[in-house]
């Protein structure tokens, strides 16, 4: 009971720190006088911003959902040829930092611009958020239920229809929900695509003008919408079903004559958000002209700042994330599911605001600070402190408590009991989750822009530093090896899931681009 | 002396209600008892207070000589000298076989390759296979590792938890004398949670069964069976026939005919008797049975059937039938002095 008091502060201690920069910009942008920086919200830009944000999550959620689900149901429910392999390639664009593809992208086709290239971009990435858990609950849909519905006279079409798409629904809706979140607050993407969205504004508002409190007020708004999404996600996840006692996989039914065109639905995805744009980069890079202008030494240094600033903060995110995970997995209770939720709803806060709440705060308590690696570090532990939680959870959640039980009954003390049992055992999903997310602060771009120590690159800010077209030679190696470093550590995971068979879980959320 | 002593024990889960009530039972040192249960009858709640993982809020629990639980102290599970084998082994899946055997030995003594685990590995017949992973092993195999790590550190009583559910029937049985001759020969004290009475009785010297978290009754086979306490409890072991009957003097009135009352036998004017299957005989100038169904079992069947003013299924158990079908009438009487309980 000890042991859950001592967790349960700490976790409060964990979510504080979590909160603390948004709830100060809050504070800093409603400021003295709210009625003051009313007419500043309601100026017509704000107002086209927010349009421009909320249409294009909705657009990406609406395409990502179809697409999503056409894939689930053509790799659960036809027989083609390798579907373990097909399946691992559907999730592939997980691993691809979304400002890498459409960066790809724009050096094959420079006039690839605005509001719907932006569109496409970002719906083709997020496409696996929605393919990978409507696959898994196709294939735990239990088969018999189909079956009762054919011998009750309905055709495959209104079986599938009327019996197992509610069943799979909600696991469609919070993926394609989850894809929308990751629009609202992407900024590579529509930064590269020039669309004006809420992030790029507050970009804006901090380079050009310095304009803090309108960025601040655009900050604001931003976190409004992106946490009603993540609410209303969650809401819609609890919808899904418990997982229930397996029963026999559905079958799978002959792909005939169209199996060429269901295999190019699947492999449309990681061909437009990979292949395409990793094609492109290294034709650039190999171009006579720019292997002799790689910047070796810069290359190579921007790659070791960027895998040791994400290395220390994978291990800051595990450390955070550890009481609450513990907390939730070994002692449930109303406190550890509200710390839960905090750090989930965490989750949502999009990395250019985290960037600027720390500004906003390492000025205000840390002037000395500011600019520092140590404000650079701390907001990438944020951003991944909450990818982490659901990874840390499920680790530990996998050990069955009776191992420790059994320990103790066999003479541990509770903590050696711990160590010596779930500890050991849960060593390697914590890795992974501690992976997972140093490759989260890795890709980040938008709050390393805002909060680098001037001097310090990271692969992210190199790249964007030559996103000029001019420069493209020179930029294809950053984004080369920053594909590299991201991909790596994501494709070990997809691909020991793939081997146990395992349904590849989105819940943790620890893959986000 | 006893080796589990039970003392009028309630006990709940945090947060909510008693779910065991009072419960005393008691296991004598070298002894192999049971708990017998449906599931929710508290026999599992009653097994993680004497493992020391929820607190008495009544009563007492001690081992030997050591109260282990009451409701001002509960002895953690590492400090008490209880083994648990639980439902599904749970053998560690990080260490070897051996490892996991010696897991629970005192400090320096815990070497895997040791004369304790090897001692063990003998005992429960795996001699060769200490180095295996858990995942090699079978069903069977892995519950007497179970067994065995529970065992290494001579605790004073050790706890299976429905050790044979996980297995496939047809290895029950061959398991379920394995583990009692393992018990028996390490002169272990044991305490089996089951729900399962033909485990309970075939294992355990004696029984006790729970009903809602309360003790219905402890005692033999024999006298469960042929004595039970209650309706409920003749009910529950099932295989006999209860016959409403109203005292007459020196004998019971019954639907199937006059029985005579057993002296000191319930002194209500109405009762329940316990018939088994094989008081009924054929009589002739008996009360009529309808035969609804016949269950053909090895040398005799039984005959599943019905009669007017008795509530359940009659039961009578007949060597070899001759010509008797689905929806015979037979005239039947009781034979000998069966059991009486109260009415329920």
């Amino acid at each position: 009971m000890g042991g859950a008091r001592v967790l349960a502060m700490l976790g409060t201690l964990a979510v504080a720190l979590l909160a603390a920069p948004v709830v100060y910009l809050v504070v800093r942008a409603l400021g003295a006088d709210p009625l003051a920086s009313l007419p500043l919200v309601l100026r017509p830009r704000t107002g086209a911003l927010l349009l421009t944000s909320l249409g294009l999550a909705l657009l990406v959620a609406l395409a990502v959902g179809a697409l999503g689900t056409l894939q689930a149901l053509l790799l659960a429910r036809l027989r083609l040829p390798a579907p373990r392999v097909l399946l691992a390639l559907a999730a592939l664009p997980l691993a691809m930092p979304s400002y890498v593809a459409a960066f790809g992208w724009l050096g094959l086709v420079p006039s690839m611009q605005g509001f719907w290239a932006a569109w496409l971009q970002l719906t083709i990435v997020s496409t696996p958020y929605v393919t990978l858990p409507v696959y898994a609950a196709l294939r735990s849909a239990p088969a018999g239920l189909e079956i009762a519905a054919r011998s009750l006279g309905r055709g495959p079409i209104a079986a599938l229809r009327q019996v197992t798409w509610p069943i799979v629904r909600p696991a469609a809706t919070a993926g394609a929900l989850l894809a929308g979140l990751y629009a609202l607050a992407d900024f590579g993407v529509v930064s590269l695509m020039r669309v004006e969205t809420l992030s790029t504004g507050i970009a804006r508002a901090m380079g050009a003008g310095f304009d803090r409190s309108y960025a601040a007020l655009l900050g604001l708004v931003l976190v409004a919408a992106a946490i009603a999404l993540v609410l209303l996600e969650q809401r819609v996840r609890r919808a899904v079903p418990a997982a229930r006692v397996r029963s026999a996989a559905p079958l799978r039914l002959g792909a005939g004559r169209w199996a060429p065109l269901a295999i190019a639905t699947v492999l449309i995805t990681p061909l437009v958000a990979i292949g395409v744009p990793v094609a492109t980069l290294v034709a650039r890079a190999l171009h006579a002209q720019a292997v002799r202008s790689i910047e070796w030494a810069e290359l190579l240094q921007t790659a070791g700042t960027s895998v040791s600033l994400a290395l220390v903060a994978g291990i800051l995110a595990i450390l955070l994330a550890a009481p609450i995970s513990l907390l939730a997995a070994r002692h449930p209770s109303p406190v550890s599911r509200t710390l839960e939720g905090a750090a989930t709803i965490a989750h949502a806060l999009p990395g250019i605001v985290v960037g600027l709440s720390l500004v906003f705060l390492s000025l205000a308590l840390v002037p000395w600070a500011y600019q520092t690696i140590g404000v650079l570090i701390a907001a990438y532990a944020l951003l991944a402190t909450p990818r982490a939680v659901g990874g840390v959870r499920a680790a530990i959640e996998r050990v069955p408590v009776r191992y420790e039980q059994l320990a103790r009954s066999l003479g541990r003390r509770p903590a050696r009991a711990f160590s010596s049992t779930t500890g050991r055992i849960a060593i390697g999903g914590v890795g992974v989750a501690a992976l997972l997310a140093a490759v989260a602060a890795l890709k980040e771009l938008p709050a390393t822009l805002l909060l680098r120590p001037t001097g310090v690159d990271t692969l992210a800010t190199a790249l964007w530093a030559r996103t000029d077209v001019s420069e493209y030679g020179a930029a294809a190696p950053f984004a080369l090896v920053l594909v590299a470093c991201a991909a790596v550590p994501a494709m070990l995971v997809l691909a020991t899931a793939v081997e146990r068979d395992q349904d590849i879980d989105l819940t943790d959320r620890s893959a986000a681009p | 002396m006893s080796g589990l002593r039970v003392s009028d024990a309630t006990i709940g889960h945090p947060g909510s209600g008693d779910v065991v009530h009072e419960v005393s039972l008691e296991v004598p040192v070298g002894g192999v008892d049971a708990v017998l249960g449906a599931s929710g009858s508290g026999k599992s709640t009653l097994l993680l207070a004497i493992a020391g993982l929820l607190p008495l809020r009544t009563g007492e629990i001690a081992v030997g000589s050591d109260v282990i639980s009451s409701p001002r102290r509960t002895v953690p599970p590492e400090r008490r000298d209880v083994g648990w084998v639980p439902q599904d082994a749970s053998l560690f899946p990080h260490l070897s076989v051996a490892q996991n055997i010696a897991f629970g030995l005192p400090r320096g003594q815990r070497d895997p390759h040791g004369e304790r685990v090897r001692s063990m590995l003998e005992l429960v017949e795996l001699t060769g296979f200490g180095d295996r992973s858990p995942a090699d092993l079978s069903g069977g195999q892995a519950q007497r590792v179970a067994l065995a790590r529970a065992l290494a550190p001579a605790p004073g009583i050790v706890l299976l938890d429905e050790p044979f559910s996980a297995l496939d029937a047809s290895l029950r049985v061959g398991l379920r004398r394995e583990i009692g001759r393992i018990l028996r020969e390490a002169g272990a004290t044991a305490l089996l949670v089951t729900h399962d009475q033909e485990e309970a009785f075939a294992l355990a010297d004696r029984v006790s069964v729970l009903r809602e978290g309360r003790l219905e009754q402890t005692g033999t086979a024999e006298e469960l069976f042929a004595r039970p306490r209650s309706a409920w409890l003749a009910a529950f072991l099932g295989e006999s026939t209860l016959v409403p009957a109203t005292r007459e003097g020196d004998a019971w009135a019954t639907p199937l005919g006059p029985v005579p009352a057993a002296p000191g036998a319930v002194g209500d004017e109405r009762a329940l008797l316990i018939v088994r299957p094989e008081q009924l005989k054929p009589y002739a100038a008996g009360a009529p049975i309808t035969v609804h169904d016949v269950e053909y079992s090895g040398h005799d069947r039984l005959l599943l059937a019905s009669a007017d003013g008795v509530p359940g299924t009659v039961l009578m158990r007949m060597p070899s039938a001759v010509g008797i079908v689905r929806g015979a009438v037979m005239p039947v009487r009781i034979h000998g002095t069966p059991h009486a309980v109260p009415l329920a």
